[in-house]
């Protein structure tokens, strides 16, 4: 198990390497390894709880302008969620954060498609959605190119280039926090060497992803993204 | 898995007692580790202990550390200790019709007194099922042989002499014998092996008819089993029975070295700040000094966020430039991306081009420029993008880098941490230490300028039970470590002063001088020519040293030894090579310690995450009869960045050599701070090994 390796590890390097005081901030000391150790016998234990998430979206809604940008994630293999509010933009890309706490975690996405995470092991470093972007937002079918960037233990940069073939599904009508409208579904399913998957996209008539379940990476799975307006 | 690639077919995480990769038990397969995999084995039957460390250098070539215990095989000694290294090469990998077939090298210097070569082959049969067959040569040709060719010396405690040599002449010579076996997988957790061994164990049966050897071994038959049990990922435990007649037991650690123990706990960077393009023409905040406070302010406090070291930083109308050290981030390109997205969030829309600094002990070492509407365009890009994007140059060639901000220097910077001392193999009792709390300081004057002082006192250990007099007959210059090692203390490890810099573009230098190491003190002086985007580098190092008293006070001692005088003066000419493929080689040519002359030769395995294997062997101008015990000097050494282990951001690393003996030859000094090592990760290369962190 990961732990046993985390333990090991640091038994050798409490009497080997790590200050006990220290004037670098940076530097970690064995007082900071010890909580490392103990975080990792004891997770914090986390869980899905969609009330509580509506409860704090209710609030993000009431505290934030109407055009401020608001929607919530969920990631359901690591029971991690969060609602999100945009740090920056950056052309169609937007960067979101945590809404409401200091949280140094976050997710873009390029008009609803997620193009990267950071914080979020496995780091998603960036990805090429235009294909099933373009495809998905004028709700029409066809087969186009989907690339994610990871980046692995050694620091390089890993692209997994998927096919996916996008459909129709049915018309489903979706009410989430203030959005109250008819949406059609858009499947993408993608399959390559070692990988196989299906996200699912929500499009109003306008083209714009309400919300969706996306495949991000291996060991994450797939994240439920829903927008709040 | 039922299609898995055959590219990465045939590799296994099971090791045999032997600790090398192998389904079996005690014979080879022509089986791999995971490229990179670094494994810990130890097998135990009763009167047999062997510890052995294996790292996959190579998809196709591993390399293993041993050291084993022998109850009673030699008369002279309680437990015969002795150290060895094997290396197995793939020739060929699997096919769908054809088996994997590899050659391996056992304990092919040194003694040898477990030594044999074999050609083996394995096949996967299914998922479950793989079949080995071999020829052994030595050991693995002592059992049922059914020919021989050319002479092979037999292995004698006579014939040790000073061992630690290849012994050409032998290898794949005298009897040879079939070997072979079956690894059966019945869950993914639970295998079943079975073998037929070539291993007759004659030097144990031998050694067991003589009364003076306390020895007891029986072989009674070529038939081994074995059970393993998976119990944890990278934890195998297996039970086996050997020769018919002992039933032993064995326990593997593996890891790999490009996958972290724990996941990155680093915090998200900041996004890219946009530009108004309507404020790209603002100039207004040239001539308002509330303003351009507010950046400086803004940048100082984003970047102290980051943990990154600001030193100083240039605005002028269109760019700005930061001088930064990185304290933090294993990668040079993670800080660079960071300071860069901090500079975009916080300089005046007016600022087309950012420059950063890199600097280490006082030294500008490279400078990298982009625009900042590259920056902005190619943040959801690939990152070799941005890498095309970037421009590295040497920061003396590029000229006006930032002057220190005020009140920047003096800079005392302290830790007060404990350490380990050991001392290995030695025969009385092979694994000895002592845990010690050191405080140490550094005070940094001024560019460059860095006076260090480190003390030490032992907290508890057995280092002072290390009684082996030195024997050597060249001046001791390092044999005398149970003299030092004693020592409660409170010792001075080191008080310098040291001064770097730079002096042209390509160009490094430092002078270090005072209490440099344990053993020495004196004045040390480096230069090193490294231009910024070479993968080569050569430097030149000379010391004027004085052996240190053994209370590590201020005291020096009598350069004369019983085996000779230790000369002043020593020095080295390196060459430094970083292949493009992960691997580099270092060369140190000149005078040693003792005063002999020769050559070093490292070869390592760098991973861009912070890890690092090598060995080292020296050759210098000294008998192998006057060097004594293991004819030459040589080792291997390793680096263990505790950020992987952790996941937390961090450049502390543990590292350490390990060398089978230590004796005088071919020693160099032990100076803090050379050169290669502080310009290195700053340069393009090593930047752009590392760059997929820069968006991270």
């Amino acid at each position: 198990m990961i732990f046993t390796r985390l333990l090991v590890g640091l038994a050798v390097i409490a009497t080997l390497a790590l200050p006990g005081c220290t004037s670098r901030k940076s530097d970690l000391t064995v007082v900071t390894a010890g909580k490392l150790v103990k975080t990792a016998i004891r997770p914090p234990k986390l869980k899905l709880d969609p009330v509580k998430l509506s409860r704090t979206a209710q609030k993000a809604l009431a505290s934030t302008g109407p055009d401020e940008p608001l929607a919530t994630i969920q990631f359901p293999s690591v029971k991690g969620q969060s609602v999100l509010r945009v740090i920056e933009t950056n052309g169609p890309y937007s960067t979101w954060a945590a809404w409401g706490t200091s949280d140094r975690r976050t997710i873009t996405t390029k008009n609803g498609i997620i193009t990267a995470t950071r914080a979020i092991p496995p780091d998603l470093m960036s990805a090429d959605v235009d294909g099933v972007l373009a495809l998905v937002s004028r709700r029409e079918e066809g087969t186009v190119l989907y690339t994610q960037r990871y980046l692995d233990g050694n620091h390089q940069e890993i692209e997994a280039k998927t096919s996916c073939v996008v459909s129709r599904g049915y018309e489903q009508f979706v009410e989430y926090g203030q959005i109250s409208q008819p949406a059609l579904q858009m499947f993408s399913s993608c399959v390559a060497k070692g990988r196989q998957f299906v996200d699912l996209y929500l499009v109003s008539g306008s083209g714009r992803i309400l919300q969706s379940r996306q495949w991000v990476g291996p060991e994450l799975g797939f994240a439920t993204f829903q927008l709040l307006r | 898995m039922p299609g898995a690639s055959q590219a990465d077919s045939l590799t296994t995480t099971k090791t045999n007692n032997y600790g090398v990769p192998s389904g079996l038990i005690d014979m080879p397969t022509a089986e791999m580790a995971p490229d990179s995999e670094f494994s810990l084995t130890v097998s135990h039957f009763p009167g047999y202990t062997k510890s052995t460390a294996t790292f996959q250098i190579l998809p196709w070539l591993s390399g293993s550390f041993r050291y084993s215990g022998i109850d009673g095989l030699s008369p002279a000694f309680r437990i015969y200790y002795d150290r060895s290294f094997d290396v197995r090469i793939r020739l060929l990998e699997e096919t769908d019709y054809l088996p994997a077939v590899a050659v391996g090298l056992q304990d092919f210097l040194g003694t040898g007194v477990l030594s044999g070569e074999y050609i083996v082959a394995t096949k996967q049969i299914n998922n479950r099922l793989r079949v080995t067959g071999g020829i052994g040569w030595g050991r693995l040709g002592s059992y049922n042989s059914f020919a021989s060719w050319r002479n092979r010396q037999p292995f004698t405690f006579a014939g040790v002499g000073t061992g630690g040599n290849f012994r050409f002449s032998d290898y794949f010579s005298g009897r040879m014998a079939f070997f072979g076996g079956l690894t059966y997988d019945i869950t993914d957790k639970i295998s079943v092996s079975a073998e037929y061994s070539s291993d007759a164990y004659e030097f144990e049966e031998r050694q067991t008819a003589n009364p003076a050897a306390a020895i007891s071994f029986n072989h009674k038959s070529p038939w081994n089993f074995g059970l393993t049990y998976r119990a944890a990922e990278g934890v195998d435990v297996r039970l086996f029975s050997l020769a018919g007649s002992e039933i032993g037991a064995s326990v593997s650690l593996s890891l790999n070295v490009k996958k972290p123990a724990t996941a990155s706990l680093e915090q998200a960077p900041l996004p890219v700040g946009l530009r108004d393009p309507g404020a790209f023409k603002d100039l207004g905040w040239t001539l308002d000094k509330n303003a351009q406070a507010k950046s400086v302010r803004d940048f100082s406090t984003l970047l102290a966020q980051e943990q990154i070291e600001l030193i100083g930083l240039d605005i002028t109308e269109r760019s700005a430039h930061a001088l930064i050290e990185n304290n933090i981030y294993i990668a040079d390109a993670q800080a660079l991306g960071r300071t860069f997205r901090v500079l975009s969030r916080t300089m005046p829309a007016s600022i087309e081009t950012f420059h950063i600094t890199v600097s280490r002990n006082g030294m500008p070492l490279s400078t990298t420029t982009f625009r900042r509407s590259d920056l902005e365009r190619l943040e959801n890009a690939p990152a070799r993008d941005a890498l095309a994007a970037a421009v590295i140059t040497d920061s003396l060639r590029f000229g006006d880098v930032p002057a220190p901000l005020p009140g920047y220097y003096p800079k005392l910077e302290w830790k007060i941490a404990p350490f380990a001392r050991t001392y290995t193999f030695d025969p009385d009792q092979p694994f000895r230490a002592d845990v010690r709390l050191r405080a140490r300081a550094d005070w940094h004057l001024g560019k460059g300028w860095i006076v260090t002082g480190a003390s030490s006192v032992k907290l508890f250990g057995n280092l002072d039970h290390v009684t082996r007099p030195s024997n050597s007959i060249m001046p001791h210059v390092r044999s005398n470590a149970a003299l030092y090692n004693p020592e409660a203390g409170p010792t001075i490890d080191q008080l310098t002063i040291a001064k770097y810099s730079r002096h042209g573009p390509n160009l490094y230098s430092r002078v270090t001088a005072g209490y440099l190491e344990m053993m020495y003190a004196g004045v040390s002086g480096e230069v090193l020519w490294k231009p910024v985007d070479s993968r080569l580098a050569f430097g030149a190092e000379v010391n004027f040293v004085h052996p240190r008293d053994y209370d590590q006070l201020f005291g020096l001692r009598s350069r004369q030894t019983p085996g000779g005088v230790i000369p002043q003066w020593n020095g080295h000419v390196s060459a430094y090579y970083d292949f493009q493929n992960g691997f580099d080689a270092t060369v140190h040519a000149g005078r040693y310690l003792a005063g002999d002359w020769g050559a070093t030769l490292e070869v390592a395995r760098s991973f861009s995450n912070g890890w690092r294997f090598g060995a080292f062997a020296t050759k210098t101008n000294v008998s192998a009869a006057t060097f004594g015990e293991g004819s030459f000097d040589k080792g291997i050494f390793f680096s263990v960045p505790l950020t992987w282990l952790v996941g937390q951001p961090t450049r502390q690393t543990y590292s350490d050599t390990i060398r089978p003996l230590q004796r005088d030859g071919g020693q160099r000094l032990n100076v803090e701070g050379r050169l290669y090592d502080v310009v290195n990760d700053a340069h393009r290369p090593s930047v752009a090994e590392s760059w997929g962190k820069f968006w991270r």
